[in-house]
């Protein structure tokens, strides 16, 4: 198969910078930024600056049976994979169920979700623990859940590649195509773990910024850069084969070592292929040379052995979440 | 004595508000299954039965049980 076997049909976003791709294309053209001092961690550890998605009320997205049973990582890839469908105008009553894949990445599964459950389990005893933290917990449940929802029987497949694995989904989710595993994938990657066990595991890591300033701390690929900001969020796209159609320009053919390009604009559909997308897409202001990014950072200072990891703190008798924390009195 | 009410109210905090969930006038009669309630549910219910009630269900047996009626009954025979 050439190059442009695969084509995106739909695509979803949800990012610090926006809830919708619109959004969060408008912004990214901006040159925006969605790091920023996250209240919660700012006086309570030494690293406090994220990318947060804003709030949002996700009963408008999801029904409550999927609620009560998901993680917040898991309700932000359900309300991306359902939009990018949404987008896509898969008809998914006239497609095979079998030829229909799921392929995401993750790399924390649900710890929000985890830590509330490890508190009652602690708390209260096993017998207080959600029977929804068998699934809800694990890196594979946005593609199960995404499965299940959408009722996709098509081989599912999860990446667990730190927080930079939707990049090896898609590529993935291409291989199933070209392979003849599925004629169409719902791919992408989510991320979300900023509970305060999620965080203090991200601080772990040793090389969160400590910077309180986002412009100096969040400045990716820049060789002043003193650490990275987490952030949440991700995307979802609708792959299908090429094969119907044959206006196919998928150019992120060899993903991963060449960055994907969005045509300025979708190239008019034939009418036997299904509209994948009305959307105009505006050019971005800047170009790489002129961005604020665009300094590569050199080879010679990424870390060449992996830093040994902070031990544990030995706990006296039981550790003691107290969250969500209480909000100091205003004066107090 | 587990009540219909108490039941249903069980049924309904394990499976999460949902307007899909219908657990109104002869639900006791109607499967499980037909209410939407899998294996996952059913177990998150018993667990509240438990947690609430003291009322312990054995997993072999909660398979038998179809219907939220063949659990009361099983419950009120078995712990009245």
């Amino acid at each position: 198969m050439s190059i442009a076997d695969c084509v995106v049909t739909g695509i979803d976003v949800i990012a610090p910078t926006g809830f919708t791709v619109n959004e969060y294309w408008r912004r990214t053209c901006l040159g925006e930024s969605g790091v920023t001092v996250v209240p919660e961690f700012a006086d309570r550890y030494n690293t406090a600056l994220a990318g947060l998605i804003p709030n949002f009320l996700v009963t408008e997205h999801l029904p409550g049976r999927l609620l009560t049973q998901t993680d917040r990582v898991t309700q932000l890839a359900l309300i991306a994979a359902e939009r990018a469908l949404a987008d896509s105008k898969v008809d998914l009553d006239h497609r095979d169920p079998f030829g229909f894949a799921v392929v995401t990445s993750n790399a924390t599964g649900g710890f929000e979700f985890s830590h509330r459950e490890m508190q009652r389990l602690w708390a209260q005893g096993p017998e207080s623990v959600s029977v929804y933290q068998c699934f809800a917990w694990f890196y594979a449940v946005n593609t199960g859940q995404i499965s299940i929802r959408h009722r996709l029987r098509g081989p599912g497949a999860v990446f667990v590649a730190e927080q930079a694995g939707g990049l090896d989904a898609i590529g993935h989710a291409r291989r199933n195509i070209t392979g003849d595993r599925a004629s169409t994938v719902i791919t992408g990657g989510m991320e979300s773990s900023f509970d305060p066990w999620g965080w203090v595991s991200h601080q772990a890591s040793g090389k969160l910024t400590t910077a309180r300033d986002p412009a100096a701390g969040y400045q990716p690929f820049s060789p002043t850069a003193n650490g990275y900001a987490p952030g949440e969020g991700g995307a979802m796209l609708v792959l299908e084969s090429a094969r119907p159609c044959n206006w196919a320009t998928f150019t992120a053919g060899s993903l991963g070592t060449q960055p994907v390009s969005i045509p300025a604009t979708i190239p008019p559909t034939p009418s036997h292929c299904a509209a994948p997308s009305s959307r105009q897409w505006p050019r971005p202001g800047c170009g790489p040379a002129t961005s604020r990014w665009s300094s590569p950072m050199p080879r010679a200072q990424l870390p060449t052995t992996r830093p040994k990891p902070p031990s544990w703190p030995r706990s006296s008798g039981g550790a003691v979440f107290r969250w969500p924390r209480p909000r100091a009195e205003p004066g107090g | 004595m587990l009540t219909t009410d108490q039941l249903r109210a069980a049924m309904l905090s394990s499976v999460g508000d949902d307007e899909s969930i219908n657990l109104n006038g002869d639900y006791p009669a109607r499967d499980f299954t037909e209410l939407g309630f899998d294996s996952l549910a059913l177990m998150e219910t018993c667990a509240h039965l438990k947690r609430e009630y003291g009322i312990i269900i054995p997993d072999e047996k909660l398979w038998d049980l179809t219907t939220p009626g063949q659990l009361l009954e099983w419950v009120n025979g078995a712990h009245s």
